[in-house]
């Protein structure tokens, strides 16, 4: 019994900091807000389901800082965000949309900055700044894009095929010029290193020593 | 260095292409709105430029020589021209223990220094291994990962004893050295007072013994000589835990007569005998004395091959040196070297450390028999003419030399 508590105490002791570290708090933030706002349609048992459910996914994700289960939590995300846009408000103005999908855009930085904190990493603030100013300029671009869209009532009907086209047009021409002489991603995958994984020492002294096989 | 686009950019982009997709065929501008943010941040991303380039330099350790459990600091420069996501790693081998964090996460521009306080656990000749810098675009799109490995030998000395004994010289070289030769001549040891004979040159006359006495008489003296020491060092095997293993007493025991024989112009040699044999010739000096700790410091247990031999070239010890070995005598490598030395001619002294206990998991017939089996290699060795001195760990080892003065001139006198 005690070996078991002494596992229990040592899970806790080591996940508990990670779940409790500032941007871990502000993604359960705004998780809890998501689910309690696609909750609420169905009253106290669905919200509390919801909620349930999404902080389970939250703390395995954080737990495991797995890139899938990063991706899961994602796509949860993202389906309380449209489910909660339908249901409980009936449909939002397009650019509140923007900002909803920047919240989730937000929710997977701030899941990433809480994997970079793996392994006892110091982390200079500079970091948290240029993540905020990063995610909150793809948001501002995203919103004032959308904003403008419908200000011009460019919106149903329309073919909105040739935005991602047109980026995958620019991403694969940036992807040419700058990866294009260099090797394929396979082999940079089998050389790449693992965070945690230990390469072996190369041979050290003893350059002195003669052997004789 | 590799280069490659995160799992990140694969989300962005078919969370990005799907919201178009359900846009177009759904005709309404909502999904594309949900989805516009991450298309976005892969244009900000694209706009900040993939893969920026951030380099490491100008690794330094505050000491590169320690002993066990001192602190050092190692730093490291990270170097880049704009303002880039950088993460560094330092990789430290098992030996030298990080007190502080190894992983930095950070926004460089120009030039940003990065230390860590590391704690020489256990003896050795391991430095920083390797310093991985990760860098990214600031939405973690593109990453560039670059290992740069790092030539910074730490050499870690476990605490080792000063020797004032020496072991006794087999056969002396006629360079004045600390040891008494069996001979008389002009040296500092007195080796008798005799009446003065035809032949003795006048000024070997004391004078005041001659005044004393009535008679001249002259005073003998052994002169100071000098010999060959080859130390043995058998790393076939590392028994026991922690600080407490046969191969860290081994190589305590041979730096600390390596060091006295030294400062005593013996010429020292180093044989090490684990994986095959590998050896220093004897020499003298100061520099040598660095050579002999740094290869003593780099010994370690490696896995053996079928093509491994356990022999030293004949060539390569001197005829006159004595031969110590600090051998636990487990493995057959060093008993057949041993007893190849000796069937050479070569007197061979062997220190014994205690073997540590055995995990108590073990039997009691197990225990018995690897007891008496290294008790028969012991007898065996003894045998061939080969004398082992047992040396309990927790002892001085200076005990151990002057058990050592007292069986060699036992032995001699036997033999002669």
């Amino acid at each position: 019994m005690s070996a078991f508590l002494d596992r229990v105490t040592a899970f806790f002791a080591r996940h508990i900091p990670l779940l409790i570290d500032p941007e871990s708090v502000v993604a359960a933030f705004i998780m809890t807000f998501w689910s309690v706002i696609t909750g609420a349609q169905g009253g106290w048992i669905t919200i509390l389901m919801l909620f349930g459910s999404s902080m389970l996914l939250h703390i395995v994700t954080i737990e495991h800082a797995n890139y899938v289960l990063t991706w899961m939590t994602n796509s949860w995300l993202l389906l309380l965000v449209v489910l909660g846009a339908e249901l409980t408000f009936d449909g939002l103005p397009h650019w509140l949309l923007a900002v909803a999908g920047t919240s989730v855009l937000g929710y997977n930085e701030l899941l990433r900055i809480n994997q970079l904190r793996r392994r006892n990493a110091v982390i200079h603030e500079q970091v948290f700044h240029a993540a905020g100013l990063a995610v909150g300029g793809a948001g501002l671009l995203a919103t004032v894009g959308i904003a403008v869209a419908q200000v011009l009532d460019i919106g149903g009907g329309r073919n909105w095929l040739w935005l991602p086209a047109a980026v995958f047009v620019l991403l694969a021409i940036g992807f040419l010029l700058t990866v294009g002489p260099t090797r394929g991603r396979s082999e940079a995958d089998k050389e790449r290193w693992e965070p945690g994984e230990r390469i072996p020492p190369q041979p050290l002294a003893s350059d002195n020593l003669e052997q004789t096989n | 260095m590799s280069r490659h686009l995160t799992h990140r950019f694969w989300l962005c982009f078919f969370v990005g292409w799907g919201g178009m997709v359900v846009a177009t065929f759904s005709k309404s501008l909502a999904p594309a709105a949900l989805c516009a943010p991450f298309l976005a941040a892969l244009a900000v991303s694209v706009a900040d430029g993939w893969w920026p380039d951030a380099r490491a330099e100008g690794a330094t350790v505050s000491s590169p020589r320690v002993v066990e459990g001192d602190t050092m600091e190692f730093s490291i420069e990270l170097v880049s021209e704009r303002s880039v996501w950088a993460e560094l790693e330092v990789q430290f081998p098992a030996t030298l223990v990080p007190a502080t964090s190894t992983r930095l996460v950070t926004v460089v521009k120009g030039r940003q220094r990065f230390a860590v306080t590391v704690v020489a656990d256990r003896w050795g000749a391991a430095g920083p291994e390797w310093a991985v810098v990760t860098t990214r675009d600031r939405l973690g799109i593109s990453e560039r990962v670059a290992r740069y490995p790092l030539h910074l030998p730490v050499r870690v000395h476990p605490t080792a004893e000063q020797l004032n004994s020496l072991v006794p010289l087999y056969r002396e070289r006629p360079v004045t050295g600390e040891h008494r030769a069996k001979s008389k001549g002009s040296g500092s040891e007195l080796a008798e007072v005799r009446p003065y004979r035809f032949g003795d040159p006048v000024r070997m006359i004391h004078p005041r013994l001659t005044a004393r006495r009535g008679t001249p008489m002259v005073v003998e003296r052994h002169p100071d000589r000098s010999s060959d020491v080859v130390l043995l060092v058998d790393s076939a095997q590392d028994l026991g835990v922690n600080t407490d293993t046969t191969l860290r007493w081994t190589v305590t025991a041979a730096m600390a007569l390596g060091e006295r024989h030294l400062r005593a112009q013996d010429r020292v040699g180093l044989i090490d005998v684990g994986r095959g044999v590998r050896w220093l010739p004897a020499r003298l000096g100061r520099r040598h004395l660095h050579t002999v700790i740094d290869a003593l410091l780099a010994t370690e247990v490696l896995p053996r091959h079928q093509s491994d031999k356990g022999f030293v070239a004949p060539g390569k010890l001197p005829k006159s040196a004595t031969i110590v070995a600090i051998s636990p005598l487990l493995s057959e490598i060093t008993l057949s070297v041993l007893v190849d030395l000796r069937s050479r001619g070569h007197e061979i002294l062997v220190i014994k450390p205690t073997l540590p206990e055995p995990p108590t998991e073990i039997g009691v017939l197990a225990r018995r028999i690897f007891r008496v089996g290294n008790e028969l290699n012991e007898r065996w060795l003894r045998e061939r003419g080969v004398i082992v001195i047992p040396w309990s760990t927790g002892d001085s080892l200076e005990h151990v030399i002057r058990r050592v003065v007292l069986n060699l001139g036992r032995t001699r006198q036997t033999a002669s």
